[in-house]
C-alpha cells in the first residue's frame, strides 16, 4: 500500500505547491497593492464628501446672510416712521382716516331690524 | 303749612330721583341681555337643536303647523341668502376694526414720542379690542345659528327649526347693537381724544 501511497503523494505534492505559488504575490511587486487602491478610493470619497459638505455650508451661510439685509431694512423703515414724534396734523388725519372707515360701515344696511321679522320670513 | 310745602318738596324730590333712575335704566342700552346663551363647544346639530329647545321651550300651536310645515322651506331658502351675504359683511367689519387698530397703535407711538400722556388713548384702544372680541363671538355663534336653520330637517321638528330662528334673532339683536355700540365707542370716545392731542400739538 506505502509504494502505491507514495506516487499519488507525490501527483498531490506538486499540485498544492503550484497553487501556493500562485498566491503567494510576485516578487518584484509590492505586496500592498489592493489596500492602497481601497485607501485611494476612501480618500477620494473622503475628500468629495468634505467638498460637497462645504458647499453645503458655503450655501447655508450664505442664504442666512442673505436673509437678514431686507428684514433690516423693512425694520429701520418701521423705527424711521415711529420715531417721529406726532405733530398736530398728523393726528387729525389719523382721526379723518378712522372717520373714513367707520362711514364704510353701514350696520342698519348690513343689519336690517327687521330682517328676521315674523313679516320678512312670513310667518 | 310751612311743613306741608317741605314734605311736598321732599315728595317731589325722590319721585323724580326714582323717575330718573328708571329713565336711565330703559335709555341705557344692555346688549348683554340679547343675547342667547353659547351653545356648547363642539356640538353636533342635533345638540344644538336639543339646547335650544330646552332653552326657549318654544310650543307649536297645533293650527298653525300645517302652514309652518309648507313655509318652513322657503323660509329656509331665505336664510340661505342670508348665510351668503353675511360672511362678506363680517369680514369688512372685521377688517375695519383691525385698521382702525392699528392706526391708533401707530398714534400712541408717535403720541409718546411728542412726549403727551397717552393713557386714556390705550385704556380706550384696549376697550375697543375687547368690543370687537366680543362681537366676533356673537358673529360666530350668528353666523352658526343661520347655518343651522338651513341644514335641518325642519318638517319634521317645528319646534326645533322655531327655536332655531328665535335663536338666529337674538344673535342678529345682538350683532346690531354691539356694532351700533362699537361705532358710537369710536366716534364719541376715541375720536373726541383723538381731537384733544390734535389740539394740544397745535403749534402756539
Amino acid at each position: 500500500m506505502n509504494p502505491q501511497q507514495t506516487p499519488q503523494n507525490q501527483n498531490i505534492a506538486p499540485q498544492i505547491s503550484t497553487q501556493q505559488v500562485y498566491n503567494q504575490p510576485p516578487s518584484g511587486l509590492p505586496p500592498q497593492t489592493k489596500p492602497s487602491k481601497k485607501k485611494l478610493f476612501i480618500l477620494i470619497g473622503t475628500g468629495v464628501g468634505l467638498l460637497g459638505l462645504l458647499v453645503v455650508i458655503a450655501v447655508l451661510v450664505g442664504g442666512s446672510e442673505k436673509k437678514p439685509t431686507p428684514q433690516t431694512a423693512t425694520t429701520n423703515d418701521a423705527k424711521s416712521e415711529l420715531l417721529e414724534p406726532a405733530k398736530a396734523l398728523d393726528i387729525e388725519q389719523t382721526n379723518n382716516a378712522i372717520s373714513q372707515d367707520m362711514s364704510n360701515l353701514n350696520n342698519d344696511k348690513d343689519f336690517p331690524a327687521d330682517q328676521l321679522s315674523d313679516k320678512a320670513l312670513g310667518l | 303749612m310751612n311743613k306741608q310745602a317741605l314734605l311736598k318738596n321732599i315728595h317731589h324730590k325722590i319721585f323724580g330721583s326714582i323717575s330718573l333712575a328708571l329713565l336711565i335704566l330703559i335709555a341705557v342700552p344692555q346688549p348683554a341681555a340679547a343675547i342667547p346663551s353659547d351653545p356648547p363647544a363642539g356640538s353636533s346639530l342635533q345638540q344644538r337643536i336639543d339646547f335650544r329647545k330646552n332653552e326657549l321651550k318654544l310650543v307649536v300651536d297645533p293650527k298653525d303647523e300645517q302652514r309652518l310645515k309648507t313655509r318652513c322651506i322657503a323660509i329656509q331658502a331665505l336664510y340661505r341668502n342670508f348665510q351668503q351675504e353675511l360672511s362678506p359683511k363680517v369680514t369688512n367689519h372685521q377688517n375695519k376694526y383691525q385698521s382702525i387698530d392699528a392706526k391708533l397703535y401707530l398714534a400712541i407711538g408717535k403720541l409718546k414720542l411728542a412726549q403727551r400722556d397717552t393713557l386714556e388713548l390705550e385704556k380706550q384702544r384696549t376697550a375697543l379690542a375687547a368690543k370687537v372680541a366680543a362681537l366676533d363671538i356673537v358673529f360666530t355663534n350668528y353666523s352658526q345659528s343661520i347655518d343651522d336653520v338651513v341644514v335641518m330637517n325642519c318638517q319634521a321638528d317645528l319646534i326645533g327649526f322655531k327655536s332655531l330662528v328665535q335663536t338666529s334673532r337674538g344673535y342678529h339683536d345682538a350683532v346690531r347693537l354691539q356694532t351700533s355700540d362699537i361705532k358710537n365707542y369710536v366716534v364719541d370716545t376715541i375720536k373726541a381724544t383723538l381731537a384733544g392731542h390734535t389740539t394740544a400739538l397745535q403749534p402756539k
